[in-house]
Formats: C-alpha cells, structure tokens, sequence
C-alpha cells in the first residue's frame, strides 16, 4: 500500500495485512484456528516459519481483497460465522490501515470439537467410541 | 467411477502415446507399413481391430459420462454476498457430521461422503451402530438428526436426503461384521 500525504509514502506490507486479518478472525468466537494449506506449509519450511497460515492478501494502492482459511468450533452455525469473519476483518483491516478492503472470502476448512484432543477414543475424527 | 474415469485417461494416454510411436515409427522407416497391412487384412486380425476399436469406444463414452457427472458435483457449498464469498468445503460438512455423529451413544464409527450440488447436497453415511437398539430405530433417528443439524448448522442449505449404511454392530463381548442395513 502506498499512502501519498506529500511528504512521503507508507507501506503496509501483505504480512501486516494478514496478520491483522488473522488477530481479527482467531478473536471470533466459534473460530478454532486458521487453516494451513499445503502451499503455506511449503511457504513455512522454506521461509522458516514466517508464512501466515490461512491467509492470502491481495493488495492494490487503495484497495485490498483477503482470502481466509479456517477451522470452526463444532456448535455454531458456520454460515454465521463465515459472515462475522467477513465482517470483522474487513472492518479490522480498513480501521487500520486505512485500505478499502473490497472483498473477504472466507474458506471453511473443517469442524473441530472443543475437547476433541481430550478424547483418546476419537481417532482422526472418524473411529468415534 | 472415479476408477473408471482415471483407468480411462491412463488408457487414453497410452493409446496417444502407442498412435504416436507408430507414426513416428513410420515416418522414420522403422516400422514396416507392409507388415501393418499384412496383419489388417487377415480376416482374424480384422476382428480383433475391431473388437479394440469397440472398447475404445466404450471407454471413451465412459470418460465423457463420468466427466459430465462430477462437473455437476460442487467442491463446497458456496454463499455470496455484498463482502465477499463464504465457502464450506466438502471436507468441513464431512467434518461436521463426524461431529454431530460423535454425540449419538449409539454410533461408534462412521465414514461419511458427501455430495454437494447446487441447490442441495447429499449425506451417505457407512457407520457401526451398538445392539442396545433395533439398527432401524437407531439409523433413522440418526438420518434426522443429520438432516436437522446440517441445515440449522451450515445453514443457508438443503438436505436432499442422509443414506446409512450399517457395516458393522457392536455387541457386548465383540462385534459382528457385515451386517448391512441401508435406510
């Protein structure tokens, strides 16, 4: 992003973007985490652990359009919840950084159980009792 | 019919790539084209030309029509709207029955597909039940409370219909397999 005020430019990198992007859907309530993809996963091998997970940002000079993958709490609606997300980061990111954010497309990726780690019998979510 | 779509694409291949070398083969003087006719002309030969002609055509269509049948089928239940676009992939709803299963007493395994189109989408269940309760009784509680969940859970879709199909029951001191009950 480029801020021109006359007496120089501002930079908002895309990893500010999807961090602010990440804070605001992981403070969702409903929302289990982020989604790492295979291509993020690469991302982090190569790169040591900087990628942000789940999230793709686009950014022009005024405008940004984000893509965020995540993983829902077993328990909500998840149409719901993909509307907060929109919602949120699209208000965080704009509050911001003062970008227009014209689209944000939320990706389900799965459902998770809150005591889902606690269970020994449940075995990749499948193998139940 | 998956298998059948990619068995068909392996073999198409192979065909091409058998077509080309033969051409290629011809083109540089290393395959006889004589022989080549020789071998057509022969009455038996003829039938066996046309016998794999056939088949290549069976599999052919085959591919056409299993390619027409996942075109229909969607990746994830999609909803636009004035933000952006919210996306539940398959895996997620696959996800969320497994869920709404794990809270059945009754049920103690499941593998679930399924199917997204357009404007509804499609459960088939194969899961192991206990005996403490009649398998009709158990999976067509089971069929609602899927039917129920996903619609008030993803929200936004209709269920066309949950098919069951009980592989295995589970009874005090073991288990009996291939017991099959489809509702």
């Amino acid at each position: 992003m480029v801020d021109q005020v006359g007496i120089g430019s501002v930079k908002v990198s895309d990893e500010v973007i999807a961090t602010i992007a990440s804070v605001a859907a992981t403070q969702i309530e409903g929302v289990a985490g982020m989604s790492e993809g295979i291509v993020d996963g690469l991302a982090k091998i190569i790169t040591g652990g900087q990628a942000t997970k789940g999230i793709k940002v686009s950014v022009g000079e005024e405008e940004a359009a984000i893509d965020i993958s995540v993983i829902v709490e077993y328990g909500y609606s998840i149409a719901e919840i993909g509307r907060k997300i929109q919602e949120c980061v699209k208000n965080a990111v704009e509050s911001m950084t003062g970008l227009k954010v014209v689209e944000v497309n939320v990706y389900i990726q799965g459902v998770h159980l809150i005591d889902e780690k606690n269970d020994e019998k449940h075995e990749k979510g499948r193998k139940l009792k | 019919m998956a298998f059948i779509n990619k068995f068909g694409l392996v073999l198409s291949i192979l065909l091409l790539f058998t077509i080309g070398s033969i051409g290629i083969g011809i083109g540089l003087g290393l395959v006889d084209t004589n022989l080549i006719l020789t071998y057509a002309n022969d009455p038996h030969h003829k039938m066996v030309i046309i016998q794999i002609g056939v088949l290549m055509w069976i599999i052919g269509l085959l591919i056409v029509y299993t390619s027409c049948i996942f075109s229909h089928e969607e990746k994830g239940i999609a909803f636009q709207n004035a933000n952006g676009e919210v996306k539940i992939t398959r895996k997620a709803v696959e996800d969320f029955i497994v869920r709404v299963c794990s809270q059945e007493p009754n049920i103690r395994m499941v593998k679930p597909r399924v199917i997204i189109k357009k404007k509804y989408i499609k459960a088939d269940l194969v899961v192991a039940i206990t005996s403490d309760v009649p398998v009709a009784h158990a999976t067509s509680e089971l069929q609602v409370r899927i039917k129920e969940s996903l619609e008030a859970g993803v929200g936004m879709v209709s269920v066309k219909s949950v098919s069951v199909r009980v592989e295995e029951v589970f009874y005090t001191g073991g288990r009996l397999r291939g017991v099959e009950y489809t509702s």
